[in-house]
């Protein structure tokens, strides 16, 4: 079956505390012609500094995905979904949070669930694979890509 | 007297000397006198014959006293084997009596001194216990007869604290009246001891399962974030869109990836391979000689953040202990004092060492930026923990300390506050 590769608008944001893996991931999301902007952070904190500014001053520019790594020190990746939690509802509604960590720790993809932003879990590498699934995901299903 | 009594009773004869001659001369009256001798008379005869024939022989009466006998000592042995002793309170004087054992039990050998009151053996009771065993006494009733207590006493003899058992019977009279308590007391110490030590060894043993459980994960996890960046840089690698200089930059990473996962096994073979060196290299070293030459390994580093480093430690102290070891474990905990420094301040690391008869108490304090324990205590010490970015380092450190200390029969705590400090406290056994 042929696939068409879809070009799309999106704005993607990158959150891994691996240097490597966020330009890895910006590689792949760009060959995949998944997004027109990508962004990346290696500190989660930095990340929500940034995302409080868009909701403020640019709430169109708000990410339409997240990426985001679970193991990172300072603030880890349930650390920063406790704050992003707290995001205005408005703003928040058109991003679809991602887990996308190298943990099979099944523990882990029970506690992405209990989070409404979160809308799947991927194991890395980030494929084409996982890419096309998330393009053609129900919203209100969340998917488990191991 | 008129009396023709052939026999007169001795009680009759005491009554008539008390009354007057016109009484015990009147002719009417001495029918009466006569049935009285005769009643009384009748009265011993009686009596004689109910005593006789109640009366135990000899024979009889030796006989039952051997079983009797023979009875309380089988009682006596009984409780002797089994270490109980035997009291009785009696409710009508208030007084205990004890048997031989009971003293023992309870460490009594003034006997006199001790006496009978019921309260003096509360005196040797632990302070703590003696609420809780007054309210038990308080309530053995007649519907509850029978009631078990334990409670610690502090034994005179060697003042050393034992545990007792004791079981109460409450016995009382048929107007269901309580008369007496009779009980019996063991010393359980040993018993209790052996209880403690076994639910200390479970603990141990859980709480090393757990270490055992986190580490596994913690190891298979970074394992898996080498196997997926390689995973990774594959997939770019392949992909059509990949031009020559990306295919370069992704090689190299690659070369890092390779480095890194060898890395880590070679720490794993090193954290795993420790616990095979059993305690053979333990030998006496002197602490100040092995502090002084950790000092002098990160002399560089110590001069180069213009750090300050106090040591005030005994040069007669010894330790036992791995030499590679405790250099690792004093090398670790200064550096990480080196690289936890707050730039807001000059570093001043201070080290000193106690001892008591058993233990060696080595502190080492920075005045650096401090660990939020309130997050990280129970994460401090696991393997690859890292809280910060930008400081360089594994998170292996502290780990490899605290398993090579572990191994020493050591142990290790830490003290801190954000911004102010941190202590950590190294106890090594004394030599």
């Amino acid at each position: 079956m042929n696939t068409i590769k879809m070009e799309h608008n999106y704005h993607i944001l990158l959150i891994d505390d691996d240097r490597a893996f966020n330009f890895l991931n910006e590689k792949i999301i760009e060959f995949e012609k998944f997004a027109t902007k990508i962004s990346s952070h290696v500190d989660a904190r930095e990340a929500l500094v940034e995302l409080k500014s868009l909701q403020e001053t640019n709430p169109p520019g708000f990410p339409d995905f997240i990426f985001l790594d679970i193991n990172m020190p300072e603030m880890d990746g349930w650390e920063f979904m406790e704050q992003f939690k707290l995001l205005n509802e408005e703003v928040k509604a058109k991003c679809r949070v991602f887990i996308l960590t190298s943990s099979l720790n099944p523990i882990d993809i029970l506690k992405s669930k209990t989070y409404n932003e979160v809308k799947g879990f991927a194991s890395k590498p980030l494929t084409t694979e996982i890419l096309n699934f998330i393009r053609s995901e129900k919203t209100n299903q969340f998917i488990i890509l191991m | 007297m008129l009396l023709t009594l052939k026999t007169i009773h001795p009680l009759l004869e005491q009554h008539l000397a008390t009354l007057p001659d016109s009484f015990t001369q009147n002719e009417a009256l001495q029918n009466f006198i006569e049935t009285v001798n005769e009643a009384y008379q009748k009265f011993d005869r009686d009596r004689e014959s109910i005593q006789h024939s109640h009366r135990l022989s000899d024979l009889e009466y030796v006989e039952i006293n051997k079983k009797l006998n023979e009875s309380t000592d089988r009682l006596s042995l009984a409780t002797k084997a089994a270490k109980m002793g035997v009291w009785e309170w009696s409710g009508v004087t208030g007084n205990i009596i004890w048997d031989d054992l009971m003293y023992e039990i309870f460490g009594v050998t003034d006997r006199e001194a001790f006496g009978k009151i019921s309260t003096n053996w509360f005196k040797l009771t632990h302070p703590e216990d003696v609420p809780k065993i007054s309210k038990k006494l308080a309530h053995i009733n007649t519907e509850e007869p029978t009631m078990h207590f334990e409670f610690r006493i502090i034994r005179p003899t060697d003042n050393s604290l034992r545990y007792i058992s004791a079981s109460t019977f409450l016995s009382v009279d048929p107007k269901k009246q309580p008369i007496r308590i009779v009980g019996i007391c063991m010393d359980v110490t040993e018993l209790r001891l052996a209880e403690k030590e076994k639910a200390e060894l479970l603990e141990n043993v859980l709480k090393q399962n757990r270490e055992l459980e986190d580490f596994a994960f913690v190891i298979s996890h970074r394992l898996r974030s080498h196997s997926s960046k390689l995973s990774t840089v594959a997939h770019v690698f392949k992909n059509p869109s990949a031009n020559e200089s990306l295919q370069k930059e992704l090689i190299k990473e690659v070369e890092k990836e390779a480095h890194l996962l060898d890395e880590t096994l070679k720490e794993l073979t090193e954290i795993i391979g420790i616990n095979d060196n059993k305690s053979t290299d333990i030998e006496t070293l002197n602490l100040q000689t092995i502090i002084e030459s950790a000092i002098s390994n990160l002399q560089t580093a110590i001069e180069n953040c213009n750090a300050t480093v106090e040591v005030s430690i005994d040069s007669s102290i010894q330790v036992y202990a791995v030499k590679s070891y405790l250099q690792n474990i004093c090398f670790q905990l200064l550096d990480n004092a080196l690289k936890f420094r707050t730039k807001k301040k000059q570093l001043v690391v201070r080290i000193v060492a106690e001892e008591n008869d058993e233990n060696v108490k080595l502190s080492i304090t920075d005045n650096g930026i401090g660990i939020d324990l309130k997050r990280h205590q129970n994460k401090l010490f696991g393997i690859y923990r890292k809280f910060h970015t930008h400081i360089e380092g594994k998170g292996i450190g502290l780990h490899l300390a605290k398993k090579q200390l572990e191994l020493m029969g050591g142990k290790i705590e830490v003290q801190s506050m954000l911004n102010e400090g941190t202590q950590f406290n190294v106890y090594l056994k004394k030599a």
